[in-house]
């Protein structure tokens, strides 16, 4: 009779094993999902990575704007050996810059 | 127990390693902050009237008009500088004295700015749509202060060109950071 119940207990698993076994393999399949994930995850280049600089070209000033209408650039004349140097770096002056200035303050005074 | 430790310790470090962003060791370079600005502004300017954003659009392109203009203009100038200094080095069989030198000197500089002031690039610094002038006139002030400072150095540099063409003595180099309005 004893050996006969060592055999059972020996050959056939209580209940709380088999339950301890299916949560064992659960957590194995689950742990391989998660590493399969997250490696997915890092090996893969997102379109949304954190090192891009923002793009910041948006549509919001699209409006045609008037193209301005070319100055001609100021012609200097050419320095040959018969040029008067002393003469002809005193004309090259920068042109004052304040006309310029006032137009854009203009421009602001009638916001 | 242990190897629930350990299962629970490799998802935390997976989760840890996925979350954190990676650190960049990289330096910021101007374009960044221009890109920075540029966010700032396109962040605020939404929540302004169709009409303040048309008349900000308007100004930025004006501003950023009259600074390729009189940059282009400047340029010029210093290419009229360089030749007449190249024709006096010229005319003085090629010999580089201390007076061409600082003259030379002086010219670098002052093109270097100047190129350096096109390149820049205005945007708005804005602070709600009730300050919209003053915020006009910082971008506008700026643009005078720095564009004034390119001019300035042209401006340097034609004196120095005149001393050594009227045979003028060697001046001293003066530290360009005397200049004012450089920053």
């Amino acid at each position: 009779m004893d050996t006969e119940q060592n055999n059972q207990i020996k050959f056939s698993l209580p209940v709380d094993e088999e339950k301890i076994k299916f949560f064992r393999i659960g957590a194995v399949i689950i742990l391989v999902a998660i590493i399969g994930f997250f490696t997915y995850k890092i090996f893969t280049p997102s379109s949304n990575s954190n090192s891009q600089t923002p793009q910041t070209n948006t549509k919001s000033a699209a409006k045609p704007q008037p193209t301005p209408i070319p100055t001609p650039k100021p012609t200097l004349p050419p320095i040959s050996s018969s040029t008067d140097l002393e003469a002809e770096i005193e004309k090259a002056t920068p042109a004052d810059f304040s006309p310029d200035y006032k137009i854009l303050r203009d421009e602001v005074s009638k916001f | 127990m242990k190897k629930l430790c350990l299962i629970l310790f490799l998802i935390l470090s997976l989760y840890t390693l996925y979350s954190i962003p990676p650190t960049i060791f990289a330096r910021v370079t101007p374009e960044d902050i221009v890109n920075a600005k540029k966010g700032a502004y396109e962040t605020r300017v939404k929540n302004y009237s169709p009409a303040n954003q048309q008349k900000l659009t308007t100004l930025a392109s004006a501003i950023a008009e009259v600074n390729k203009k009189r940059c282009e203009d400047l340029e010029q100038v210093m290419l009229y500088q360089a030749a007449i200094l190249d024709e006096y080095q010229g005319r003085k069989g090629g010999v580089e004295t201390e007076a061409i030198k600082d003259a030379r000197y002086w010219l670098t500089f002052a093109h270097e700015a100047i190129d350096y002031q096109k390149a820049r690039i205005y945007i708005f610094d804005l602070n709600g749509e009730s300050n919209i002038k003053n915020d006009a006139n910082n971008l506008i002030s700026s643009l005078q202060t720095q564009l004034n400072y390119a001019r300035s150095t042209a401006i340097k540099s034609q004196s120095f060109i005149s001393k050594a063409v009227s045979g003028g003595g060697s001046q001293k180099i003066v530290d360009p950071n005397t200049i004012q309005g450089g920053d």
